[in-house]
């Protein structure tokens, strides 16, 4: 804490504890009013039986544990998550590799490519999700979609393809518009990290004999190693909440090969009969593991990284 | 809603129709001037709104030009929530829900014991001019919009189940439309070998309530079975007619006779995508999609879309779709006004809409005297063979006939769960038979629920 | 690192343009989808580029209906929410910019409590806003909808402000947090000394000094909140007060139907998010990297 500084003229300044409060007012409130409350609120809801006439009453029958029975008894619920961690398994694998790929390709200095790549990897970033997700059903739509065409024109297939229409093919192909739209984060972070590497390391262990993939393997990896860490746990995260690109493309289907847990949640809340009860209780499921998560990653990475 | 008490004697001494006792027995009816007019559509509530809404799925241009009827000719303003067709009870529900004002809504037949159920739907016995409307209510309707002796509904419109096929295709293929499911098979697979078309059928198979349960529901029924006895029971056991025909439909797949399209297309989309011109044949379908696949302004191939009936005895099925006054009104006599604009008639005591919904996208209405107009025979014939189509009409059953479940509550969840398990077998992962024990047991989960 | 050879530098130009031509992909489609007609689309499904190209999509758009153009000339069928897409783009910014704004600012204020009052309870408001960064939207969707439709704040845009800034504070928090602490606290001690509150010091030292870490919130936080659908979604059901996101989501349904048409909204959607990423490259990048280092 800063020294007392000598009094101000006439006017009398609040004292640091009372300040920071005051400062911290709209924050607290707005947090509060937009992240706590309603946090708590979908575990209290969680616990009643509601739907819309009741929402509407204002008055839900207690069921306590009841919603959590019927939920993991919902074979769509647990189907839901047995495909919500095969998409993240993928997704997460899939991004990191593709990030310190293109890390590296973005951090070569002398390829003039290498900058337009490094301005162009912000794109995707800036597309909306819901967007991202109607663009790729156009690339995938069997009828006259984008890729089909490309593929035609390069005579690669000649039959169209049903890429997002196939049982077995449909939450493999959901997940790359979703690690387009994602992978920018990534990659600036390994390439952050990859800045911190510097060259005296690479330039002394080539002096050594060493060949491009031993030094990747030896030095720069390892180096990584932190901020791939970080990248799963926080992209882990992430994914686990997948909803627009499921939304746009499938809407769950084929059948039910690409129905995620928040693809249930929003269902069983908002599609009738608004099992709101049910809703909150698997939204609320899906923020535990997302919490586990969350709390291994500040317990450990955090500090030290910070 | 304010209600003057009811003094009897005095409109007993005027002596005025049913309808104006009706609409005293809820004392806003002024009795002189319905004693000179007779017609209760015409005459304004003695209450004052400043607007009036309604929760809609999307239609063309209909909506804005029947709210802009009905300021004109009222003078109260007219708003309007619409939303796509599969997200219109998601919408409405939220609304609700929510604790906002809605004065009229609309329901499939499907989602119709759902909303009742949960207390959305206001019974319009005893408004002034509902009983003449019910006496002019076709058979579907009746079906529809009666519940428990109720007049629970204003009819939207009216659709039956035909079958396309494309006129250009078929000469090619040199072939006539088709008279038995097996010549239907058939004559894919021979237009297939030909190379007249890669994919000769083009189903209606996207996810929805209407959309791929219709085809299973029509198919089903054609072929002589239905899903629920008149006791509930299902009818889904082994070799039950609807597990067999889900067998016959999945094979059209396996055999790749049938678009993968079609398991992404709506009424609407499949109409379109017919009308591109590379299928031989539409499964069943709305009829009006006709519209849509013979529109030269959206279809490259208009005019070449051609309606065909059912095989065997024809029998297919049809569905109204209703329109409704919510509990959530804000002045019951305002929100029975609009909701005659949409279902019934307007001031000057015309069916302005079903009139106009015929003569625009060739829907049929649930009122008899519309049906047997020249409004259907004139309006739908630009874009298809309107004695065929009433032919047809004469054919169809209501819908809920087949699937009684409708009149249940929990029929909206099961057909999420009929969707599923449908177009898992339609995609081959399971066959018929697990998808139907897979639905059989899903009835009594949602029940349960 | 050191200079690759001659075949090396040709692989990695390969490398480049692969990786290029996977980020434009999406790009480029929405862009060809978005300058053809739905029949020309249908016509011909092999061919790369449209026989024919409009801009009739776009003028149908951005004159809410009234300008049909050749292509929609008979349609008599136009989704109601086409038409208001006017009001959609409007919301969106208004929402956008004031988002930015206050999170700007309430998340300055409490950055700057946490860098330098060091009390116990700022800490632990560093924590609740990791934790809080890692909330599924759709856990808070319902509970959000009834305690605001307690508050009358349904269906409107003050509304989806104040929903969606209490969302984005824990990012503006974790981002500018790290930066105030960097600020050497001299500068302040010694504005201190010529009679500077505390308040003051905040205001007029170390704020300005911040100016590139709030460019990098900003940056991010207009994005996500030009982006974001479920919030929005849930808290407005009117066309009027609907945001572009909401609006593309409300028409998914007739996606097969108007494919053209809502490719060109995507276009247009994704365009002031775009363009603000690449104006504002630095930023971003900096500011990514940051959120994603220290939370």
């Amino acid at each position: 804490m800063a020294a007392e500084a000598p009094r101000r003229r006439g006017r009398r300044e609040l004292a640091p504890g009372r300040l920071g409060l005051v400062m911290n007012l709209p924050t607290l409130l707005t947090m509060a009013l937009v992240l706590a409350y309603p946090i708590g609120y979908a575990a209290w809801l969680s616990f009643h039986r509601v739907g819309p006439a009741q929402l509407r009453r204002g008055e839900f029958p207690w069921t306590g544990l009841d919603n959590y029975v019927r939920l993991f008894n919902d074979p769509l619920f647990i189907l839901s998550l047995k495909n919500t961690f095969i998409f993240v398994a993928i997704v997460v694998v899939v991004e990191i590799v593709l990030a310190v790929a293109i890390g590296l390709l973005i951090n070569q200095q002398r390829i003039w490519t290498s900058r337009i790549t490094r301005v162009l990897i912000l794109l995707p970033y800036a597309i909306p999700p819901i967007a991202n997700g109607l663009i790729w059903s156009f690339i995938y739509s069997f009828q006259f979609g984008f890729l089909n065409r490309i593929l035609f024109t390069f005579g690669i297939i000649d039959q169209p393809i049903n890429w997002a229409g196939h049982p077995e093919t449909a939450l493999y192909a959901v997940t790359v518009p979703y690690i387009w739209r994602t992978l920018p984060f990534a990659v600036l972070l390994v390439h952050a990290a990859l800045q911190g590497i510097g060259t005296e390391l690479h330039e002394a262990a080539a002096v050594d004999g060493a060949s491009t993939w031993q030094r990747f393997r030896h030095i720069t990896l390892p180096l990584l190693l932190p901020i791939i860490v970080v990248i799963l746990v926080l992209r882990t995260s992430f994914a686990f909440t997948v909803f627009e690109e499921i939304r746009a493309i499938t809407q769950g289907g084929p059948g039910d090969a690409t129905w995620v847990a928040a693809w249930y949640s929003y269902k069983k809340a908002f599609e009738p009969p608004n099992d709101i009860g049910l809703g909150a209780a698997s939204a609320w499921v899906l923020a535990l593991i997302v919490g586990a998560l969350a709390i291994v990653y500040v317990k450990t990475i955090y500090r030290r990284v910070v | 809603m304010q209600r003057t008490g009811a003094t009897w004697s005095r409109r007993d001494l005027l002596g005025v129709g049913a309808g104006a006792l009706a609409a005293a027995a809820t004392g806003f009816h002024d009795p002189r001037r319905a004693f000179a007019q007779g017609a209760p559509w015409a005459i304004a509530p003695k209450s004052k709104v400043d607007e009036v809404n309604f929760v809609v799925w999307t239609y063309g241009d209909i909506y804005t030009k029947i709210a802009k009827k009905f300021t004109d000719d009222w003078g109260v303003k007219v708003n309007a929530t619409i939303s796509a067709f599969n997200d219109h009870p998601t919408k409405l529900m939220t609304m609700f829900a929510g604790g906002e004002t809605i004065d009229v809504s609309q329901s499939s037949p499907f989602s119709f014991a759902n909303f009742i159920a949960q207390g959305l739907v206001e019974p319009l016995d005893g408004l002034p001019g509902a009983a003449d409307y019910a006496a002019d209510f076709t058979g579907f309707t009746k079906q529809v919009a009666i519940h428990g002796g109720k007049i629970m509904g204003l009819p939207y419109f009216s659709a039956v189940w035909v079958w396309n096929y494309h006129q250009d295709l078929m000469d090619k293929a040199k072939m006539e439309p088709f008279r038995s499911y097996e010549e239907l098979l058939e004559q894919c697979r021979k237009a297939k070998k030909d190379g007249i078309c890669q994919y000769p059928i083009l189903w209606v198979a996207g996810v929805g309530l209407e959309q791929l349960p219709g085809t299973w529901y029509q198919m089903t029924w054609n072929k002589g079975g239905t899903f629920f006895d008149k006791d509930g029971k299902h009818q889904l056991g082994p070799g039950s007619i609807a597990r067999e025909t889900l067998r016959w439909w999945a094979a059209t797949f396996k055999e790749e006779l049938a678009d993968p399209e079609s398991l992404k297309v709506l009424f609407t989309a499949s109409a379109k995508a017919f009308g591109a011109g590379k299928n031989l044949y539409r499964g069943p379908n709305h009829h009006y999609g006709l519209n849509i696949a013979n529109d030269p302004a959206q279809s490259p191939t208009a005019g070449k879309t051609k309606v065909w009936g059912s095989p065997g005895d024809g029998r297919t099925v049809g569905v109204t779709h209703v329109y409704f006054l919510c509990t959530a009104n804000r002045d019951k006599e305002w929100a029975w006004k609009l909701l005659q604009y949409l279902g019934g008639k307007t001031k000057d005591g015309r069916y302005t809409q079903a009139e106009n919904l015929a003569r625009d996208a060739m829907l049929g209405s649930g009122y008899q005297s519309v049906m047997d107009s020249d409004v259907i025979k004139t309006g739908w014939a630009p874009w298809g063979d309107v004695p065929a189509i009433l032919e047809i009409w004469k054919k169809a059953t209501y819908l809920g006939e087949v699937v009684n479940s409708m009149y249940q509550p929990w029929h909206f969840p099961w057909s999420d769960r009929l969707n599923i398990e449908v177009q898992k077998c339609l995609t081959g992962q399971i066959d018929a038979d697990r998808a139907c024990d897979n639905l059989i047991k899903a009835i009594d989960e949602v029940k349960r629920a | 690192m050191l200079a690759p050879s001659p075949f090396g530098r040709v692989l990695l130009h390969l490398a480049n343009l692969l990786v290029i031509a996977f980020l434009l992909l999406p790009i480029a489609a929405v862009t060809l989808g978005s300058l053809q007609a739905e029949k020309t689309l249908q016509a011909d499904t092999r061919a790369l580029l449209p026989p024919e190209w409009t801009f009739d999509n776009f003028r149908v758009i951005l004159s809410g209906g009234e300008q049909r153009g050749a292509i929609f000339e008979q349609v008599t069928y136009l989704p109601d929410n086409v038409k208001k897409i006017r009001y959609a783009f409007t919301n969106s910014t208004v929402i956008a910019l004031s988002v930015t704004f206050a999170t700007l600012a309430m998340g300055s204020l409490s950055a700057w409590t946490i860098a330098r009052l060091g009390y116990r309870w700022t800490r632990w408001l560093v924590n609740a806003s990791l934790l809080a960064r890692f909330v599924p939207v759709i856990t808070l969707m319902i509970p959000l909808y009834v305690a605001f439709r307690h508050l009358g704040l349904l269906n409107s845009v003050v509304g989806v402000i104040i929903a969606l800034t209490g969302f984005l504070l824990p990012y503006a928090i974790l981002i500018l947090a790290p930066y105030f602490d960097q600020i050497p606290k001299e500068l302040e001690d010694a504005a201190r000394i010529d009679g500077c509150s505390r308040f003051g010091a905040f205001l007029r030292v170390s704020l300005p000094l911040a100016a590139p870490a709030l460019a990098s919130c900003g940056a991010l936080v207009f994005i996500i909140s030009w982006n974001e659908l479920l919030i929005p979604l849930i808290l407005v059901n009117k066309a009027e007060f609907m945001t572009v996101p909401v609006v593309i989501n409300s028409l998914v349904g007739d996606v097969h139907v108007f494919f053209n048409l809502m490719m060109a909204i995507c276009l247009l959607a994704l365009l002031p998010s775009v363009i603000l990423v690449l104006l504002l490259q630095k930023f971003v990048v900096a500011g990514l990297q940051v959120g994603g280092l220290k939370g």
